[in-house]
């Protein structure tokens, strides 16, 4: 399990608009969130990019192509990739979500829901510690944002990430957008999930806005400030948490950078209302 | 449901075929399916977007999208980054748009050009003042993310020209190198006699007899060679040239 953090610490996503900003190291954050597959290059500009914005920041490397859900297990050469640029940057951790982007050498690049089953549980626990042993490192896994709710699932969510942490130790990344996306769109009381959730190992927080799509549901867009609704079960989640990294993951529409750092601002004043533990 | 991986492997095939009715009964909801089938389009019509932008500005984005929607529905993406989807592109526009060969020529610079941006940072052309090389002998290929294109048209007139000024398409027979400059991907179009060599040279052939082949002087040859090298260019066949990404320093 990766260690616990000894503060809370205040992150923005690295988007291209504002790379200049990061690359002059005077942007007040704790770290950057990157995404991994956009650095798994052999060179030129986006290497010599983090490169550069590594010499002022931590950074975290959060991936969208791990697939940990796959049940043919995952990909030995993109794991490699990834430890490669791992071990150059140090990140503070590595990331992925609890999905499935394709199967057979396919990649949909969209995060695929799972049923959660006793199988799938099973396949995402041995695809995890396929990806610590090829990383070398605990990872981060990712509540995802569902439409789809599965007949055959025989648990909720938060008991499919608990069991998930127990037998893996793996650590959490928990989307506040994803939690409200969720249960808006399946009718569940999100404060219920978190009563489920092993808060010693959560070490991420991201907050998002979503969007509204046909037939009610929410759609985890990123694309919008972080709605009422994500703070109000944003300061539930801090009052449950300990000292975690929380960012703004604005993945599109990107506003200018002081928007999203007022947005870090109005995560921060949320600090002082933390219960102690 | 029986058995996840062939559960995985029925629902991918209904998100390429844009439908997911056949795992319907799975689900109790199935009104969320269709979010799947959207974003499963969308964001590979965004990824081609994204690495065919001059392309998509020449075609329109409303005939770039029913392009890019056959495409897409015979071409599944393999990769784990979106930057590679869309290697054989200007391959389908060629045989889509017969007429048009500007359209997938554009299409070819795009693609070169994505290539050049993330390929491996060339090495100091050391290889080339180490003494006793045998030139005649040696067979030199370009460089990781350099590439040599045969256009029949000025498609690379016209990708510099957008979006700026239109320019009409016309024949212009030649070849097209691009390369990486520091971190700008560049273009060219080399004059005749370069651009015969360079490709005699791409194609295997050894040094003193691709230029003998090329009937040009030793001076243009000494120039060029002398412009390939300052560029990190060319590179000696069998993997000389290629240095590993930048080191990274940590805070």
């Amino acid at each position: 399990m990766i260690a616990p953090l000894p503060r809370s610490l205040y992150g923005l996503g690295l988007r291209r608009p504002h790379h200049e900003a990061f690359l002059s190291g005077t942007v007040p954050v704790d770290f950057v969130e990157v995404i991994s597959e956009n650095f798994m290059v052999d060179g030129g500009r986006p290497a010599a990019v983090l490169a550069r914005v590594r010499c002022h920041h931590d950074v975290v490397l959060h991936g969208v192509s791990m697939s940990l859900g796959t049940a043919t297990g995952l990909d030995p050469a993109y794991l490699a990739r990834l430890r490669r640029l791992a071990d150059a940057i140090d990140p503070l951790w590595v990331s992925d979500h609890l999905a499935w982007t394709g199967i057979d050498g396919v990649n949909s690049h969209d995060l695929l829901p799972l049923p959660y089953t006793e199988e799938a549980l099973a396949i995402v626990c041995r695809n995890i510690d396929q990806a610590q042993t090829a990383l070398g490192r605990p990872i981060l896994v990712e509540n995802p944002s569902t439409y789809l709710d599965f007949r055959a699932s025989q648990m909720p969510e938060w008991a499919f990430l608990s069991a998930m942490v127990d037998r893996t130790g793996c650590a959490l990344l928990l989307d506040v957008n994803n939690i409200h996306v969720s249960a808006h769109n399946h009718g569940r009381d999100p404060l219920a999930w978190l009563d489920g959730i092993p808060w010693a190992a959560v070490r991420q927080l991201h907050l998002a806005g979503p969007s509204a799509g046909a037939d009610g549901l929410l759609i985890d867009t990123h694309d919008t400030p972080v709605p009422d609704p994500v703070w109000q079960l944003y300061a539930e989640v801090r009052r449950r948490a300990g000292a975690v990294a929380v960012m703004i993951e604005r993945d599109d529409d990107i506003p200018p950078l002081a928007t999203l750092l007022a947005e870090l601002d109005r995560a921060r004043l949320t600090e002082p209302q933390m219960a102690p533990r | 449901m029986s058995g996840l991986a062939e559960f995985q492997r029925r629902f991918q095939a209904g998100l390429m075929a844009g439908d997911l009715a056949g795992v319907a009964d799975a689900v109790i909801h199935p009104a969320g399916l269709a979010v799947h089938i959207h974003a499963a389009r969308a964001v590979l019509i965004e990824g081609l977007a994204d690495n065919f932008a001059k392309t998509l500005h020449w075609l329109g984005g409303e005939a770039f999208a029913a392009l890019g929607l056959d495409y897409l529905a015979i071409t599944p993406s393999s990769s784990w980054t979106l930057a590679d989807y869309g290697d054989d592109f200007a391959d389908y526009l060629r045989r889509r748009l017969p007429d048009d060969p500007e359209v997938a020529e554009l299409a070819a610079l795009d693609w070169a050009l994505r290539g050049a941006f993330g390929a491996a940072d060339p090495a100091p052309a050391d290889w080339a003042r180490a003494p006793g090389i045998e030139w005649d002998d040696l067979r030199l290929d370009l460089a990781p993310g350099a590439a040599l294109l045969a256009f029949a048209s000025n498609a690379d007139a016209i990708w510099a020209a957008i979006p700026h000024g239109p320019i009409a398409p016309a024949p212009a027979p030649g070849r097209v190198l691009v390369w990486r400059d520091g971190q700008e991907p560049r273009f060219r179009r080399p004059c005749a006699g370069e651009a015969a060599l360079l490709a005699a040279l791409v194609a295997g052939g050894r040094f003193g007899a691709a230029c003998d082949a090329s009937g040009a002087g030793s001076d243009d040859i000494g120039g060029w060679l002398r412009g390939w090298l300052n560029a990190g260019l060319v590179v000696p066949r069998g993997g000389a040239g290629r240095r590993p990404a930048p080191g990274w320093s940590g805070s």
